[in-house]
């Protein structure tokens, strides 16, 4: 049995969240002793719901809150709540539901807050990015940022033994993964830079954009730091196949077709272990 | 006052024991008590954050301390005044989580905070008619016959009350652990902020709750904000228990029974060692009635 009270206030609660007629709360809602009347009560309770759902974008959007600024972020983030056609329990659901919502911004008919937003990106001074690429790549970052650090972690073996098991007779028929949450990317915005300074939280300044693009690994190291690091087309190839169903031999014979020698890709492996990146083998 | 023999049968039929004070398990207090491991009879841990942080390094902290401590489950979404169906897979977490840790219960609280997908992160008081409590009555059971256990639940504060209510909050919790057989997790700051809010005895609606419903309390500081009408309690969870509020817990204890009790405080979290203080001084107020 469903109650139809309970339906009606939840209904008149949502939509008074969304900017939509709050009459009926207003006359129904009996406010505490403190409160001057309904109206100030419910503000209370409608603003709260909604910080309480848009505060953990706030931490994962580190990078995009350094490169717009802290006011168009609140007013992007405002817009988002307003547009948003849910509002999911996990944070995470909600940051992927943000991003997509970037995308469409060009689209959108919101020509002031696209105005306020592309203004808010500090160009360098021959940028052959638009605005809104930059906004897109730093809002991506963050999110497969959040994504690597909290993904569930796969390491079942340590450094040594995964060493061992590359020297062992049979090696070439162990398959390397990586940790889960890890992302190889492509970028023309240098990520590793553009990382590491909003960790430092250093002043805003024009983001670093490259002449041809390059790639790039975010992954959880085992201490739970999320790394981003530029990698060789080489590396990015061998770790593409890296997802437990190639062996050792199939990326060996991935490498002979770019002249990479046997002797090189063991070395890579070992190294990509060294490095956290490459933290089990498929059995 | 509860009798001794009341004490004795008290202690029987808890799992945690009944002179246990915990605390609860958050983001700004996890690395001190990871690091520290403090004494402690139990931990509260949210449900809720298993799910949203699968890994990470609060949830390695938090599976370490599970394994550390004796816990209890407090969840905040099982939203259960909410007319969209329960969240199944969370009800199936909960009860893995019981069927691991025998000892423990699962408690949340007697609102709602999501319409459909629709996720408020907030409390929200429910319309206390009949009409509700027939659909609360069929909630609770369902979520019990999932779990496999009774439901402890919480009475929240509030700041606003509906006109079309036909029934008072502590009635309606008291019919409702009834007709379900659940129990309360009295939390005495909310109610007294409540009683406070809008001009009650806080003692007497204590003493209107269901002597033989109250299972676990829950203590925390509350914070005096300036409104336009006039001061309003906040249940912020951001201070010490307020002096009151000890008196009530008090008149509980010796009313109900000592029941595990769990201090929350998890804004403006102080250093841990204060906030262990404030758990020895729960210690101290179980222990004038255990004797």
């Amino acid at each position: 049995m469903k109650s139809k009270e309970l339906l009606h206030l939840q209904q008149q609660f949502l939509k008074a969240l969304h900017g939509g007629n709050k009459s009926w709360l207003l006359n129904n809602i009996v406010p505490a002793n403190g409160f001057a009347n309904s109206a100030e009560v419910l503000d209370i309770y409608l603003s709260r719901a909604q910080s309480r759902t848009l505060d953990p974008l706030h931490n994962i959007f580190q990078t995009l809150r350094w490169l717009i600024g802290e006011d168009t972020f609140n007013h992007l983030l405002s817009h988002f709540y307003a547009e948003s056609p849910g509002e999911p329990l996990d944070p995470q659901g909600l940051a992927a539901e943000f991003v997509g919502l970037l995308f469409t911004l060009e689209l959108s008919k919101n020509n002031d807050l696209n105005e306020e937003l592309f203004n808010a990106v500090l160009q360098p001074a021959q940028a052959t990015c638009k605005p809104l690429q930059i906004i897109i790549t730093s809002a991506l970052l963050d999110l497969e940022c959040s994504r690597a650090l909290l993904a569930p972690r796969r390491r079942i073996l340590c450094q040594e033994e995964l060493h061992r098991l590359l020297k062992h007779r049979s090696h070439l028929w162990a398959r390397p993964r990586l940790e889960r949450g890890t992302i190889i990317c492509s970028s023309l915005i240098n990520l590793a830079a553009l990382r590491e300074i909003t960790q430092q939280k250093a002043p805003r300044e024009a983001v670093k954009i490259l002449n041809n693009p390059q790639k790039y690994i975010v992954f959880a190291n085992s201490s739970q730091n999320v790394c981003v690091e530029s990698i060789s087309d080489i590396t990015a190839q061998l770790l593409q196949n890296c997802d437990g169903t190639h062996t050792i031999a199939s990326l060996l014979q991935e490498g002979f077709s770019h002249v990479v020698q046997y002797s090189e890709t063991i070395s890579l492996i070992s190294d990509l272990i060294n490095r956290d990146i490459i933290v089990d083998f498929q059995s | 006052m509860a009798s001794s023999n009341n004490t004795t049968e008290a202690l029987e039929k808890t799992p945690l024991m009944c002179n246990g004070v915990g605390l609860n398990l958050c983001h700004e207090n996890a690395n001190e008590i990871w690091e520290q491991r403090p004494p402690l009879d139990f931990l509260q841990v949210h449900p809720e954050h298993l799910i949203q942080e699968p890994g990470g390094p609060y949830h390695q902290k938090l599976i370490d301390l599970i394994s550390h401590y004796q816990v209890t489950f407090h969840g905040f979404g099982l939203s259960l005044g909410s007319v969209a169906p329960l969240d199944k897979t969370y009800l199936e977490l909960v009860k893995e989580l019981l069927a691991n840790h025998p000892k423990a219960f699962f408690s949340d609280h007697l609102s709602w905070s999501s319409l459909s997908h629709h996720h408020f992160h907030d409390l929200l008081p429910i319309v206390c008619t009949e009409e509700s409590l027939e659909y609360l009555v069929e909630r609770v059971l369902l979520v019990q016959e999932t779990i496999g256990a009774p439901l402890h639940l919480e009475n929240i504060s509030n700041y606003m009350r509906f006109k079309n209510s036909t029934i008072d909050e502590i009635s309606f919790l008291n019919q409702l652990t009834e007709r379900t057989g659940a129990f309360v997790l009295l939390d005495i700051n909310n109610l007294w902020a409540n009683s406070k809010n809008f001009a009650e005895d806080p003692a007497a609606s204590l003493l209107s709750v269901r002597a033989n419903s109250v299972r676990s309390y829950h203590l925390a500081g509350c914070s005096r904000e300036k409104h336009k009408g006039g001061d309003v309690w906040i249940d912020y969870h951001a201070e010490a228990v307020h002096p009151e509020v000890w008196d009530l817990y008090n008149l509980a204890v010796q009313t109900f029974g000592p029941w595990p009790t769990l201090l929350e405080w998890e804004n403006n979290v102080p250093p841990l060692k204060i906030t262990l203080k404030e758990v020895e001084k729960v210690s101290s107020h179980l222990q004038k009635f255990l004797k």
